[in-house]
């Protein structure tokens, strides 16, 4: 009985040591936890040879940034915990997906998002400025690379709000993403409140046309311009190249929710294009029910439309083709007036405007030596009797008068020739036609449009009348004579040749 | 004398004439005239080309008037050639120019009520 009483003590006593021990601090970890904080705000800049560049965007603002584009990221964090390993980790979402770990610097991902090196000298804390007023350590920056563990953060003063600068490469996908930092500890901590939204956009595919990114203040006149904002665009890869004149494009404009907040619907959209456009329709007006195109011929296109839903959390399109202009020979940019008037989820008037600009490619009146077109020509001597002339946009399928110019600025030929339905024209001069009649010198092609009564009789330079004109060289070597002294000697010649062979026969045939 | 040296000699003089001819050109007509050479209708592609000199040999410079009419449209180009001078003028004939398939031309000399030279062009598209 006693033995029982005994083994039941000892029992209760192994119990109460490990219990005991149990309620000391582990030797190893002693009190130490993951850091905690609130992310209470953010401010994304551009990358300007390495330091820190202009502000996109609005302070917590979602951002709109390009493929592959270096940018600098700054976080306000309220930590109310040291971070046990002092140090964090970045992580990147399409937009509502799934978490993924920041990839490191150079690997060679085009769908990730990857930590930039931050060990150049000009990323050195001094070259980082504070940019939150608000901060506990105004002055102080801390720049992370990715593994960076063990040691960048401060081992003391953590606690509170601090700045953390990171500089990050976006990648080639464009989309719509989410990213966030935390401390490199597992489990994960802080739970960040606030995740940046940021959108790559891939201007350059845009080609020709411009618009207002967030941020971009200087169309401002009427209101600011949301990273939720407005945009116009266009529907191909340009490569940034102008675009053609005389072809038909489809241009965009997308209407998104206004700073993550619905806009009701009733709002107006306003698209105004330049009468120098042609054919404009109306593509696509699925979100915009009673949009409708008018105007045209002597006054600018107006495009007007309502969007029938709310806006929220979406995007609102409206597409339209349009016929770029003819007949300007430089590079002409066009602007397109886009404005959208709506009501924001607080009751508030919500105005967006994109001056979209729209470069068009000049058309061309060259002179060329070959009928294919391949080699512009000023200067036609021997072996050139015939100018090929060619031009690029002009009005498809258009009558014009090719007028040509001699040296002594009479007109020699017109050619009434039509565009073909590319806005091509060409046009031939044969100059021996001209011989003893034409003048060497600079001659001209004038091209006039067929509503011109006729090209004047002498060359009027610069003729208002006219739509294009290129001038030349001709030599006399361009319009071989064939003077009549070298004809009489080739006459004489000849005649000597006959008599000389008639006479060398009958020669033979006497001595025979 | 012998056949071939007759004809040495024949050979001779005709080139003396025709020397003295090129370099004086006592041939050439004193008449005064507009005329209108080297005329020439061509096939295209999806359309017919007319393409025609005036040759001015009036003596002096001379204005011209080209009047063409196509049933859809008429034009008129107006030139001045020196003497001596040529103005090739070339005109396009598209299918959607062309009503009744016929085309006609008239060149007048400024001044004349008539024309000196006149035509119709009876076109057909296939």
């Amino acid at each position: 009985m006693v033995k029982m009483k005994l083994s039941c003590l000892r029992i209760v006593l192994c119990l109460a040591v490990v219990m005991g021990v149990c309620l000391f601090p582990s030797p190893v970890y002693a009190g130490a936890t993951t850091g905690a904080a609130d992310q209470t705000a953010y401010a994304v800049f551009q990358n300007n040879g390495g330091s820190v560049g202009t502000q996109i965007g609005l302070d917590s603002s979602p951002v709109n940034v390009e493929p592959g584009q270096y940018v600098f990221v700054c976080l306000q964090l309220n930590w109310t915990t040291v971070m046990k390993q002092r140090d964090m980790k970045g992580q990147w979402r399409t937009w509502g997906g799934t978490w993924q770990d920041m990839a490191a610097i150079g690997a060679g991902s085009s769908t990730a998002w990857e930590y930039w090196n931050s060990n150049y000298a000009d990323h050195t804390v001094d070259a980082i400025t504070a940019h939150f007023g608000d901060t506990n350590q105004k002055t102080y920056t801390f720049e992370s690379d990715y593994p960076g563990y063990g040691g960048s953060y401060p081992t003391t003063n953590a606690v509170g709000k601090n700045e953390s600068w990171f500089i990050i490469q976006a990648p080639e996908n464009v989309g719509r993403y989410e990213i966030r930092w935390y401390d490199s500890e597992s489990p994960y901590a802080p739970t960040t409140t606030v995740q940046i939204d940021i959108t790559v956009v891939d201007y350059t595919s845009w080609g020709g046309i411009f618009y207002n990114k967030p941020g971009d203040t200087t169309e401002q006149t009427e209101a600011g311009t949301y990273a939720n904002g407005l945009y116009a665009y266009l529907d191909e890869d340009n490569d940034g190249d102008p675009l053609t004149p005389g072809t038909a494009y489809t241009f965009y404009v997308n209407v998104h929710e206004w700073q993550g907040n619905a806009i009701a619907s009733g709002g107006t959209l306003n698209i105004t294009i330049p009468k120098q456009f042609t054919s404009v329709s109306l593509v696509d007006k699925a979100d915009f029910y009673d949009a409708a195109v008018s105007g045209g011929g002597a006054s600018d296109w107006t495009i007007t439309g309502t969007n029938d839903s709310a806006i929220s959390n979406a995007v609102d399109h409206l597409s339209f083709s349009a016929t770029t202009p003819t007949e300007y020979f430089t590079n002409t940019n066009w602007e397109f007036d886009t404005r959208f008037t709506g009501t924001g989820g607080g009751g508030e008037t919500v105005r967006y405007i994109v001056e979209a600009v729209v470069l068009v490619q000049a058309a061309t009146w060259e002179s060329y030596n070959d009928e294919a077109h391949t080699t512009v020509d000023d200067y036609f001597s021997t072996g050139e009797q015939t100018v090929y002339m060619f031009g690029e946009g002009f009005q498809a399928s258009t009558a014009y008068h090719v007028a040509y110019y001699d040296g002594d600025n009479a007109k020699v030929l017109s050619d009434g020739v039509s565009s073909n339905s590319g806005g091509d024209l060409s046009s031939l001069c044969y100059f021996p036609t001209y011989q003893e009649s034409a003048v060497i010198g600079t001659w001209h092609a004038v091209v006039y449009k067929d509503s011109v009564a006729s090209p004047p009789e002498t060359y009027i330079a610069s003729d208002p009348n006219s739509v294009v004109e290129d001038s030349f060289e001709v030599t006399y070597e361009a319009i071989p004579e064939f003077p009549t002294v070298i004809a009489g000697i080739a006459v004489a010649g000849m005649c000597f040749g006959i008599y000389y062979w008639m006479r060398k026969r009958r020669l033979a045939y006497v001595k025979a | 004398m012998s056949k071939l040296r007759v004809f040495f000699i024949f050979s001779l003089v005709l080139l003396g004439v025709l020397l003295v001819f090129t370099v004086f050109r006592p041939m050439v007509s004193e008449e005064k005239c507009s005329t209108v050479g080297r005329e020439s209708v061509i096939q295209g592609e999806d359309e017919w080309i007319i393409q025609f000199d005036i040759i001015n040999k009036e003596g002096e410079e001379s204005s011209y008037i080209i009047n063409w009419s196509t049933g859809r449209e008429t034009y008129t180009e107006r030139v001045s050639i020196k003497d001596g001078g040529i103005f090739t003028y070339i005109h396009h004939v598209y299918p959607q120019t062309v009503k009744e398939g016929k085309v006609n031309l008239a060149i007048y000399k400024e001044g004349e009520p008539t024309p000196f030279e006149q035509a119709t062009y009876y076109i057909r598209f296939d």
